[in-house]
């Protein structure tokens, strides 16, 4: 049976407030949360959804995210709907006068706020990787890029071997199939990213990080 | 428990934590993780080859490994951490092989080697071009090919640090791409006409400053409606010639000052900048400073307050916006009047008891306005014994909670608030270039080094440590056994004065997890470089190495081999 949740900032049964109209959504396990169009503006999909069905009080739908995620979800899109704009969805766009355009990316600047929220969600639970796919699915590119930041310091500087550990991937062994040591080697000359016809690639196995 | 995994994460996820990574941990590490990640590190296709501060064992494993017509961007330096880079680089890779290179950098690049890039630019599909020339090797002229890069069709963004014989010489062109352009040099007001007049899109232009002839002031009688964001950078600030510049671009909607000036020469009243902005820029929205002004002698502290009251009007509080401060520095009699949140990484902090700061603004508190400083200077004198040091709770309270790269002052005895004082402003873990500016006196050495060693334990990613020291004559001779004994694991670049040649080796024998060093002459020291990299074959490092007059600059490869 969907049950109704009350999202921040928002007050269960009304359809219009301060921000303006409320749409309702709801979580493949029938929860549902009522957020506003700040919250709708952050998410592509549902954004687009909102659009495009007339869903009066009928919620939308969200197949692939359970309440478990979706809940945080509003929170952080509450958290940030006052935020300044966001950048232009072309990535390479640079007319902020302020960007340094050889600055690399970043992946250091995670604000307070959302350091603390994504703390939240654990690689054992396999939390951390719901919420990048929710983030994915739904079109929020700042929840997004925070979930993509978090992994990218955790395996920044690490060996292959560390990496399987912390991230408890099976190790594909050798001998087997084309990540068998020999057809590594064999193809590290081949495969379309190398250009040396010379070259030869380690096997699964060195840990040239570890070195 | 959910069965998300990081090996099971869609590609273009995948993709987008590749986007956030070194290529040392994507190349080395991630590509041997799993089959999956194997390939997908095959197709992966925006890989951002930055070799800025790599090793030298990576680089050349690297070097075999590129994806040439995956790499979208690519960094060569010959900086001190990296010297002889970009010759290994062209003489194990061809640059025309790089396809769909959309940025480039070639940093400290010498003119010998930045023809054959030109060569490659001329041709490329390039939108964003970086180059820093080594101003002292400049004995080839790269005029020419420079004039076709900067007007090349796809530029869109351009970076250019050269000398002035090369920049003065550059024969100007018509380019519709160009939107940012970022100078080093000092221009004359001709040139930043000639500049816009040139670059018919042109929306942002940083430079150093602009000097003015008396022979080309009434040159370009029109204006330049392209520019919107305009910044003089690490200049001398006159108002007169800026109103000059501004006059031209009377569509700005950002500008940003940073720069020096004095009070015998122009003013940094409130009410003359607010005419200035009123009469000339009726679009801007966004105005940034940081102006360090030297007084004269006889300046009053109370001539601060009347300072800051010129910007309490409406114009900088109710319609600009503008937070504004002033620290007046009474060791030094200097002013550094600045906007919040500051607009500049480098910050030079004053430890002065005395040190007078007024706001325009008192109601204003805000935790991240020193969030820009990445590299922050100070000189540690007794004065901080004597600073209240407040117990921080935690680190989200840093005052400096951004900086990267620290550089300290001494010379005095070493005062012991010193290491409880950098806990509190900014966190030490976070730093990885550490430059020490000390005179070892030999009353205060044992306990300097003591402190030294103290911080460099709380400097854990520490990776850069130069020592600009100055040792008392009888104590040189125990100096590189005392360095050495300081210098730990993690710290891979060592920048040090040296007396002779067996300093040098001696350096490079006990250390040997550094990968590059910057051996500064303490003294006229004359290495005769063949000779010298011949005697340190016996190490088995490989060094590549660039002697100039005051330094030796020294990229090694480690004794350990990177493949198995």
């Amino acid at each position: 049976m969907a049950t109704t949740a009350e999202a921040s900032n928002t007050t269960t049964g009304n359809t219009e407030t301060a921000t303006g109209k409320m749409i309702k959504i709801q979580s493949n396990d029938g929860q549902i949360f009522e957020v506003d169009q700040g919250v709708v503006e952050q998410s592509s999909t549902i954004k687009t959804l909102s659009d495009l069905m007339d869903v009066g009080d009928v919620p939308i739908p969200l197949p692939n995210v359970k309440a478990s995620i979706l809940g945080p979800i509003v929170d952080f899109c509450n958290h940030h709907k006052n935020d300044q704009k966001p950048e232009p969805i072309d990535e390479d766009d640079d007319d902020d006068p302020n960007k340094d355009i050889y600055e690399p990316k970043r992946s250091d600047d995670i604000c307070e706020w959302d350091l603390n929220f994504i703390k939240q969600f654990t690689v054992p639970e396999g939390t951390l990787f719901d919420i990048i796919m929710a983030a994915n699915y739904l079109g929020i590119k700042t929840l997004l890029a925070v979930g993509c930041k978090t992994i990218a310091n955790m395996v920044r500087g690490k060996s292959s071997t560390e990496v399987r550990e912390m991230f408890n991937i099976s190790y594909d062994p050798p001998g087997e199939g084309i990540n068998a040591p020999n057809a590594i080697e064999g193809q590290a000359g081949t495969v379309p990213t190398t250009q040396d016809a010379n070259a030869t690639g380690p096997s699964p196995q060195p840990d040239p990080m570890n070195q | 428990m959910s069965s998300s995994m990081l090996d099971t994460l869609p590609v273009e996820i995948l993709y987008r934590i590749f986007d956030n990574l070194d290529i040392q941990t994507i190349i080395l590490s991630l590509r041997y993780v799993c089959k999956r990640f194997y390939f997908t590190t095959d197709s992966y296709n925006r890989y951002n080859f930055n070799f800025k501060s790599m090793s030298k064992p990576y680089f050349r494993f690297i070097c075999r490994l590129i994806p040439y017509e995956n790499v979208i961007s690519l960094t060569l330096s010959d900086e001190d951490k990296t010297r002889g880079q970009i010759s290994l680089f062209l003489s194990l890779c061809q640059i025309e092989q790089f396809t769909r290179l959309q940025s480039l950098t070639l940093l400290l690049i010498e003119d010998i080697h930045l023809n054959i890039f030109l060569n490659y630019i001329i041709t490329s599909s390039l939108k964003s071009l970086s180059i820093s020339t080594q101003i002292l090797h400049a004995y080839q002229n790269s005029t020419t090919h420079l004039s076709s890069v900067i007007t090349h069709h796809s530029l869109q963004n351009l970076y250019l640090n050269i000398n002035d014989k090369d920049w003065n010489g550059i024969a100007w062109s018509t380019n519709r791409t160009l939107r940012y352009l970022r100078l080093v040099n000092t221009i004359t007001l001709k040139q930043f006409c000639i500049i816009l007049q040139h670059y018919v899109c042109l929306q942002t232009l940083v430079l150093k400053e602009v000097s003015t002839d008396e022979n080309e002031n009434d040159i370009y009688p029109s204006a330049f409606q392209q520019l919107t964001s305009l910044t003089f950078e690490d200049g001398r600030i006159e108002i007169n010639k800026i109103a000059q510049c501004v006059s031209f671009t009377p569509s700005l909607t950002y500008l940003k000052i940073i720069g020096d000036g004095n009070l015998f020469n122009t003013s940094f009243d409130g009410f003359e900048w607010e005419k200035l902005i009123r009469t000339k820029l009726h679009s801007i929205k966004k105005f940034e400073f940081f102006f360090i002004i030297l007084t004269y002698s006889n300046y009053r502290a109370r001539n601060i307050e009347l300072l800051m009251e010129s910007f309490r009007t409406s114009f900088w509080l109710n319609e600009l916006h503008c937070f504004i401060t002033c620290d007046y520095i009474t060791n030094s009699r200097k002013i550094m009047l600045y906007t919040l949140p500051i607009c500049k990484t480098y910050f030079l902090y004053h430890i002065d008891p005395k040190k007078l700061s007024i706001t325009n603004c008192t109601t204003r508190i805000n935790q991240n306005d020193m969030n820009n400083v990445q590299q922050l200077e100070l000189q540690l004198t007794k004065d901080v014994n004597i600073l209240p040091i407040e117990k921080i709770e935690s680190s989200n309270h840093f005052l400096f909670r951004n900086v990267i790269n620290l550089t300290l002052v001494n010379n005095d005895e070493w005062p012991r608030n010193s290491l409880n004082f950098l806990s509190n402003i900014l966190n030490l873990s976070n730093i990885i270039k550490l430059s020490l500016s000390i005179s070892f006196h030999p009353d205060h050495t044992l306990n300097t080094v003591s402190n030294i060693n103290k911080l460099l334990k709380q400097t854990v990613n520490l990776r850069s440590l130069l020592l600009y020291d100055y040792w008392a004559p009888d104590n040189f001779m125990t100096r590189m056994e005392t360095i050495c004994s300081m210098i730990l694991p993690n710290i891979k670049h060592l920048q040090i004065r040296v007396k002779n040649i067996d300093d040098i080796k001696y350096i490079l024998e006990q250390l040997q997890h550094l990968t590059s060093v910057t051996f500064e002459y303490a003294q006229i020291l004359t290495v005769d470089r063949q000779e010298f990299i011949e005697s340190l074959a016996y190490l088995n490092r490989y060094p590549s190495s660039w002697n100039s007059q005051h330094a030796l600059h020294i990229w090694l490869r480690n004794k350990k081999k990177i493949i198995p």
